[in-house]
């Protein structure tokens, strides 16, 4: 991830107080309170509760306030004042159609949305919000201006709830109870690295949206039992390095690993679904320096019908090597009577490229695997779920185990794609890994083997689902794409990988950075880290005019000050 | 063109303004270089006279050009923009005359303005003769064809409207089109062209297309070959190639998107008769350990994808089946396919081998042709297969070699390089030499023969020039790698036959030199007067077929310096410290040993040792009997040179380490005295951890062992593990509750930290000084885990009680290594530790997958291929007290494989000979000293003018490179390289082998 352009005064303000911080003194007291109702500098986006809420991370970038801010956006409210693409007044239901022709609501272009047939808005493209003058449209792509987070011009605020963290956030990770978790448990956690105290915050989401992390009242801050890695109250005594840059968890959310971008370590954390949250255990120096980008690699559902050694594995990438590393965390389970640790496991160098160096983010799909274990599930008549919940296959017949289990064996040989966002040159470096049953572990090292052009300033990259046509049912079909951003250029790329071509580009605002993903209703979110607000996106291929387009816009943008 | 528009400085505005974010205004002007290219993906060429008629493009040459008579036009696809770029390829591209470099289509908007099509272009080709260019864009939802006149390539003039996506005719496609190629409907016997593949529709006249004002365009008489111009589009979603007719596309009303008129559409079928699968040859005669290859029945869905056209044949890569579609497009009308060509791996049969992009080779002066295909799903990189497509050629397989060995990447049937393939293409060279009547033949192969006055002895190496790896006369492939470097393969090497050692050999048997059947009568490549009439490398086989070209001439010596196998000097022995003391005698030797049918010779240095036979004195006498050698010594045979990296460190180690240290193995009983050790990372296998059932094929298949002897064999020489990790503190609470004491630990294993020296640089100490019981031999091996035992009790009770412990004083993931056993281990800096070990699948009786270690099918790999066994002698002449310390070589122990009768070297044939070490980059016995050999006792060489490939590199002009798609421009005798990232379109020359600067960007 690439910091957005400041000004030096800011830079130099911030330095300044990054020196306090790394101290760890970082206080929430004295300064100027963060507004909570709007997006500042966001670096974290996540899609939480069925989608029904939108978990915004805004760093304070610029210190102006005394800390940053998580807030939930009550994503519904979201949706409905999104324009919903269309090709026809079919897909646009009662009382509304599909804007296809020249019209005086329209200005003569037609948008290619649903409309309302009657009524104050009827005709209008962007509904009751007003249109963004053409002139403003280089700099905020989209048609629709930005809506307010507290007062939209429909309906109630956005903002289900918010607190504050320390300044400098840097990622945000979300993660559903698993199954395996007590049901007192939080149905969901959020992990906020932050670099201004060095700490990883850990956050209950209830499934009301309500953030929960030990803060006074609501809006306030979380408490220091949620900053994790601030004091040395673990096994072995450890402080969290300072920069604290990305996280990436298992799938069960009990073990997470932390880069930290300036040391040269990465950090593991192991949470407990209890009031015990997220401890620092481990922490791997002597790295090539500034590792960036982490991810975790799912495991097999095999693994639930075997008791087959499997560490779970973390992938992690360097800005100053052009190598990729695989870390194995060994849980307290495994690692007794030491406690949780991470081990390097394997290096895999970065060749396809002339250099190589300068990996940001990094991402692994098992969608292949996932749905063939789906397949497997559905084939033995069980949920999908019970793959993985030993309650459940306790239930299994021993002919309905074993089926089960040939059939996960099999499917567990699908190899996972890799992929990693570069900088130098820039490009998207595509992986697998070549799973062998009986040895999953040893064989899941990546071997990169492609690399795709890309515009200037990849950053993040994430891997998802676009909505390419309709069921007989009505229903949904998706196809797998890689969504990588482009900080610098403006640009979010959205590659095909089984064509292995770029499918389209989205143009963006300024500073495009943090991405999360709403498969279901073919939307993705967008982080402005420049002038902070939150883009929203098409990704339903089945409208091709509005296919990559920005739909709406949520936030007042705010560009850096001394540029305004 | 405007050199301040804001599209060329839009990339370097932003990469100027971050330091300026940063650090304010700065006193000195930074330089930037402008570009106006991005993403570029695809490229073709067009020529056209300086009045603007086109040309077929090999009208426009260097010569031409020169004089201002043509034009060369390279389009460039811009793939982020949808847009194709025109660029005048300049003569000079230091010196840019005021029409060349990129063209601006559109003067009245800032920015370069460029030809607009629609978005995400894939491919883009041009007619024979010139006169118009197809893009194939795959835009979601606006999949079509675009086509531009070559008409339409200027700067409008005021009175013409500025090009727009409206300009260019079009037509949408049914699906998106992955690569396209111009194939020909030839007239028909009355020469008359039919206007459409359904022929009642008349023969061809004056097209729409012709008739337009504004970028007109007609391919009716263009030149090239009669006939009408189709265009043939792979299309993988539909599995199929179309074809359409260019003019119909080109008559298109501009502006217009209707659909593309398809008159005949093919589906592609994957036809896999014939592939039924080989059996792998290993030298055993054994089949090797490779699940089986797919069903012949399973079902793929063709998914076509990169084209290749030649001769009437079309070559179609497919991303989604096991074959490349042949098809037969002599009549584009009637597409015939035939039976695929078969990808395939010999070293893993069970993989499906898929291609994405092909290139077929012209017609050899010698009749072949070859299509080459990129394997990109290979592991680590995407590989180039060959195959034979010469008239009467049978086997659709890709092309094997015999002889490959030793690279772990190097496989019979591909060559895979440093970087994954991208792109291929083929280039025909010759550099003619005429003779006194003006005459030179293209293809005439340089002649050896002293005694041959043919035309071809013109082309032998004299210090004017003549056979040299630079020399690219012949037919080669030039595959483009996604790191920017271009490799070459040779192909067919006019100069082969001169690419050799002056040595002759006539012998059917091939010599260290790889040379073999050379013709009577020639028993040196000399003439009377001493001077070569040949290279005079080291080895015969600098030059083969299809496998990569050397980047140098291989010799040593004289002016050339070090540019064959050589070593820098006599190897070392290092000891350990407790041994130290000992003399030269008493320390094991490392001597080179002779060919089969030469003596040995290496060069040391630029000087080249020989071993003396007979009574005839050599210069730089090479002594490889124990008894009286003073240097240790090793032989480099020159059979297969690519076997040698350019330059490494080879260490040849006593019970060497295979493996790195391993930081977690988990320890338990097994229930019979010994351990399972589980490592769930290690990847023990593809580390080559050798058990006892592949030492057992050890021992039968080099010594011939059978019985008790193959059973104390294999025992004997299994890996085994030396457990590195220190114990927990004393203090910690495990003690309290564990089956075993601290105390009792430390007794029987050592503690580390009472070994800690303060100022050591590592915190443990070597394993040479770790306790002999954290040794554990190896039973069995498996991918992920290792049983065990203790290595060094044949007492069972004692076993059983070491075992306990281990597993009880070590509770956690503990450290390890794992050595080799009584033996030695070569390991190559750049080669490492080379093995044919691989992991195998095997089913057990419950159901559940282990990956048992097997010798694997990668016939260029032995599983022993890194470990050497050493000689002892059963007998010593040497009298008195110290005799045995003063014994050249060792006497045997029991269990001994290579035992000598009596004290001297090896024979060939004789005792002991199974255990010389000859390898393609070795060739050596280690002959055991008066002391027995003791852990980690090493020799090291260095090898020097190793295989160094020949690799043209577009890293030398910028490191921000992402190369797309390489051709060959044989009139201009240049490669053509687009690249995505900023270089924009680089050219290569391949008189010089250097890229042109600047690129065209």
């Amino acid at each position: 991830m690439r910091p957005a352009p400041v000004p030096p005064a800011a830079l130099l303000r911030a330095a300044g107080l990054l020196l306090a911080f790394g101290s760890g003194c970082y206080t929430t007291e004295g300064g100027t309170p963060p507004p909570h109702d709007i997006a500042y500098f966001p670096v974290g986006l996540a899609v939480a509760n069925a989608a029904r809420h939108l978990v915004v991370v805004n760093s304070d970038f610029d210190l102006q306030y005394e800390a940053g801010t998580v807030a939930v956006l009550d994503l519904d409210a979201v949706r409905g004042l999104t324009p919903d693409p269309c090709a026809s007044d079919a897909e646009c239901g009662e009382g509304r159609r599909c804007d296809t022709a020249p019209s005086d609501e329209n200005g003569g272009v037609p948008s290619r949305v649903c409309v309302d047939l009657e009524g104050p808005y009827a005709g209008l493209p962007c509904g009751p919000v007003p249109e963004r003058p053409l002139a403003e449209r280089l700099l905020f792509p989209g048609r629709c201006q930005n809506v307010d987070f507290a007062r939209p011009p429909v309906g109630d605020s956005l903002i289900v709830d918010t607190v504050e963290v320390g300044a400098f956030a840097a990622d945000v990770l979300y993660r559903e109870r698993p199954p395996s978790a007590p049901p007192e448990a939080p149905p969901g956690r959020l992990f906020v690295p932050v670099r201004g105290d060095a700490t990883l915050h850990w956050i209950d989401l209830d499934e009301d949206g309500r953030l929960h992390c030990g803060q006074g009242a609501r809006g306030g801050a979380c408490d220091e039992r949620h900053r994790a890695g601030a004091e040395r109250d673990n096994p072995r005594g450890l402080r969290l390095e300072p920069e604290p840059f990305a996280v990436a968890a298992t799938p069960d959310g009990t073990g997470l690993l932390v880069t930290n971008q300036t040391t040269g370590v990465v950090s593991l954390f192991v949470n407990r679904w209890s009031d015990e949250g997220a401890r620092l255990e481990h922490a791997i120096a002597e790295l090539p320096t500034n590792p960036m980008g982490v991810a975790a690699l799912p495991p097999p559902a095999l693994l639930a019908l075997r008791a087959e050694e499997y560490p779970p594995g973390f992938l992690v990438t360097f800005r100053n090597a052009a190598e990729v590393h695989l870390f194995r965390y060994f849980s307290e389970a495994v690692a007794a009577p030491e406690a949780a640790y991470v081990a390097q496991a394997a290096v895999r160098p970065l060749t396809v490229n002339a250099s190589g160096v300068d990996s940001r983010g990094i991402t692994v799909d098992d969608f292949e695997r996932a749905h063939a274990e789906a397949a497997c599930a559905a084939r033995s008549g069980v949920p999908r779920s019970c793959a993985a919940d030993e309650a459940c296959l306790a239930e299994l017949s021993a002919e309905q185990r074993s089926e089960l289990e040939a059939c996960l064996s099999a499917a567990s040989t699908i190899p996972l794609d890799v992929y990693i966002a570069n900088r130098s040159p820039a490009s998207l470096i595509v992986g697998r890994t070549r799973p062998e049953p009986g040895a999953l572990a040893a064989t899941e090292t990546p071997v990169f083997s492609d690399t795709v052009p890309l515009t200037q300033g990849p950053s993040r990259v994430l891997t998802g689902s676009v909505i390419v046509g309709t069921a007989a049912d009505g229903s949904p079909l998706y196809e797998r794409r890689v969504i990588v951003v482009c900080f610098d250029s403006r640009k979010i790329i959205v590659y095909d990988p089984a064509t292995r071509q770029i499918d389209t580009e989205i143009t963006t605002g300024r500073g495009p950075h943090a991405l999360a993903l709403d498969t279901e209703h073919g939307l993705l979110y967008v982080g402005h880290f420049t002038d902070s607000y939150i883009g929203v996106v098409s990704l339903d291929r089945r409208f091709p005019a509005t296919y990559g387009t920005m739909l709406a816009s949520f936030g007042t943008p705010s560009a850096p000050r001394t540029s305004q | 063109m405007s050199s301040t528009s804001s599209r060329a400085f839009a990339l370097p505005l932003l990469l100027v303004s971050a330091p300026l974010g940063l650090f304010g205004c700065a006193d000195r002007a930074v330089t930037v270089q402008v570009r106006s290219l991005e993403a570029s993906g695809d490229v073709t060429f067009v020529c056209r006279t300086s009045d603007g008629e086109s040309l077929p493009v090999r009208e426009c040459n260097l010569d031409s050009m020169g004089r201002g008579e043509r034009n060369l036009f390279a389009l460039v696809t811009q793939k982020s923009t949808g847009e194709v770029a025109v660029i005048n390829v300049p003569y000079n591209p230091g010196a840019l005359a005021s029409d060349e470099g990129v063209v601006d289509l559109d003067p009245w908007t800032p920015s370069f303005g460029f030809a607009r099509i629609g978005a995400r272009p894939v491919d883009i080709v041009s007619t024979p003769g010139g006169r118009a260019s197809f893009v194939g864009v795959a835009e979601p939802g606006r999949p079509g064809l675009f086509a531009l006149p070559t008409s339409c390539l200027d700067t409008p003039t005021q009175d013409e409207l500025p090009r727009d996506l409206t300009t260019w005719p079009a037509c949408s496609l049914p699906a998106a089109p992955a690569s396209l190629a111009v194939a020909i409907d030839p007239p028909a016997a009355d020469g008359s062209i039919a206007s459409s593949c359904d022929r009642s529709l008349g023969v061809e006249g004056e097209p729409p297309g012709a008739m337009r004002s504004q970028c007109p365009a007609s391919l009716v008489d263009e030149p090239g070959p009669l006939g009408r111009r189709k265009l043939i589009v792979s299309l993988p979603d539909r599995g199929s190639l179309v074809v359409i007719d260019a003019q119909a596309v080109l008559d298109r009303e501009p502006g217009t998107f209707e659909p593309c008129p398809i008159e005949v559409e093919l589906p592609l079928a994957v036809d896999l008769e014939g592939a039924a699968p080989e059996v792998v040859e290993t030298p055993a005669g054994e089949s090797c350990a490779a699940p089986p290859p797919p069903p012949l029945d399973t079902v793929y869905t063709p998914r076509p994808t990169g084209l290749a056209l030649e001769a009437g044949t079309l070559y179609v890569a497919d991303e989604g089946a096991p074959v490349i579609h042949v098809v037969n497009v002599s009549n584009a009308c009637t597409p015939m396919e035939g039976p695929p060509l078969l990808p395939r791996a010999a070293a893993r049969p069970d993989r499906v081998v898929t291609t994405s992009r092909v290139a077929a080779s012209p017609l050899t002066p010698s009749g072949r042709r070859f299509v080459y295909a990129i394997d990109d799903t290979d592991a680590p990189n995407a590989s180039v297969m060959a195959f034979d497509v010469s008239p009467g050629s049978t086997d659709r397989t890709p092309i094997q070699h015999t002889d490959v060995t030793a690279s772990p990447v190097a496989q019979p049937d591909r060559v895979m390089f440093g970087a994954p393939a991208r792109d291929l293409t083929f280039i025909l060279r010759d550099e003619p030499v005429f003779d006194a009547n003006g005459i030179a033949r293209i293809g005439e192969l340089c002649d050896p023969d002293p005694a041959s006055s043919s035309p071809g002895v013109a082309y032998r190496p004299s210090s004017a020039g003549g056979a040299a790896p630079s020399e690219l006369r012949g037919v080669f492939a030039m595959v483009l790698l996604t790191n920017g470097e271009i490799a070459t393969i040779d192909v067919e090497d006019f100069d082969a036959p001169c690419r050799r050692p002056i040595t002759a050999n006539p012998s059917p048997e091939e010599d260290f030199r790889g040379c073999a059947n050379d013709p009577e009568g020639i028993e040196r490549y000399t003439l009377p007067n001493g001077a070569p009439t040949v290279t005079g490398e080291v080895s015969c086989d600098v030059v083969e077929p299809h496998r990569p070209r050397s980047g140098r001439r291989m010799l040593t010596g004289g002016s050339a310096g070090t540019q064959a196998p050589s070593l820098r000097a006599f190897p070392q022995l290092a000891v350990p410290e407790s041994v130290v003391r000992t003399s030269f005698q008493e320390r094991p030797k490392l001597l080179a040993v002779d060919f089969p049918t030469a003596p040995a010779r290496v060069f040391v240095g630029t000087t080249l040792r020989q071993h003396r036979v007979g009574d005839e004195a050599v210069a730089g006498e090479l002594i490889i009997d124990p008894r009286e050698a003073e240097n240790y010594s090793l032989a480099l045979p020159w059979q297969e040179p690519r076997a040698y990296p350019s330059s490494e460190t080879v260490t040849l180690t006593y019970e060497g380490v295979i493996t790195p240290e391993l930081p977690s193995g988990f320890l338990t009983e097994d229930g019979t005295g010994g351990l399972i050790l589980e490592e769930p990372t290690a990847g023990l296998c593809d580390r080559g951890v050798l058990d006892p059932e592949l030492a057992r094929e050890v021992g039968v298949e080099r010594f011939g062992l059978d019985g008790e002897a193959l059973e104390t064999f294999a025992r004997d020489h299994a890996d085994y593990i030396v457990v590195t990790a220190d114990l927990l503190d004393d203090a910690d609470g495990y003690w309290s509750s564990a089956s075993c004491t601290f105390t009792e630990c430390r007794d029987v294993f050592g503690d580390l930290d009472d070994d800690e020296d303060e100022n050591a640089e590592d915190d443990l100490p070597g394993t040479d000084e770790l306790l002999p019981t954290r040794e554990f031999r190896v039973v069995d091996a498996e991918q992920q885990r290792l049983s065990v035992e203790p290595r060094n009790t044949a007492d069972p009770d004692r076993r059983a009680e070491l075992s306990r412990l281990a597993a009880c004083c070590f509770p956690s993931g503990a450290s390890y290594r794992v050595r080799a056993s009584r033996q030695w281990v070569v390991v190559g800096s750049a080669t490492g530790f080379r093995h044919g070990i691989v992991g195998t699948r095997v089913q057990t009786e419950t159901g559940e997958w282990t990956v048992e270690c097997a010798q694997g099918c990668n016939t260029s790999l032995r599983l022993d291929e890194s470990r050497v066994f050493e000689i002892a002698a059963e007998s010593c002449s040497e009298q008195g007290p110290r005799a045995a310390e003063l014994c050249p070589v060792g006497l045997a122990t029991p269990n001994d494989v290579c035992v000598l009768p009596e004290q001297g070297p090896v024979a060939l044939d004789g005792p002991g000979a199974a255990c010389i070490h000859a390898t393609p980059t070795a060739r050596f016995a280690v002959y055991r000293g008066a002391q027995p050999s003791r852990r980690d006792m090493q020799f090291i060489w260095q090898v020097a003018g190793g295989f160094l490939p020949l690799t043209l590199d577009l890293g030398v002009v910028s490191s921000a490179i992402l190369p797309e798609r390489i051709v060959s421009l044989p009139q201009l005798d240049r490669l053509g390289v687009v690249d995505a990232a900023s270089l924009g379109l680089a050219f290569f020359r391949l008189d010089r082998l250097t890229v042109i600067t600047p690129t065209l960007n």
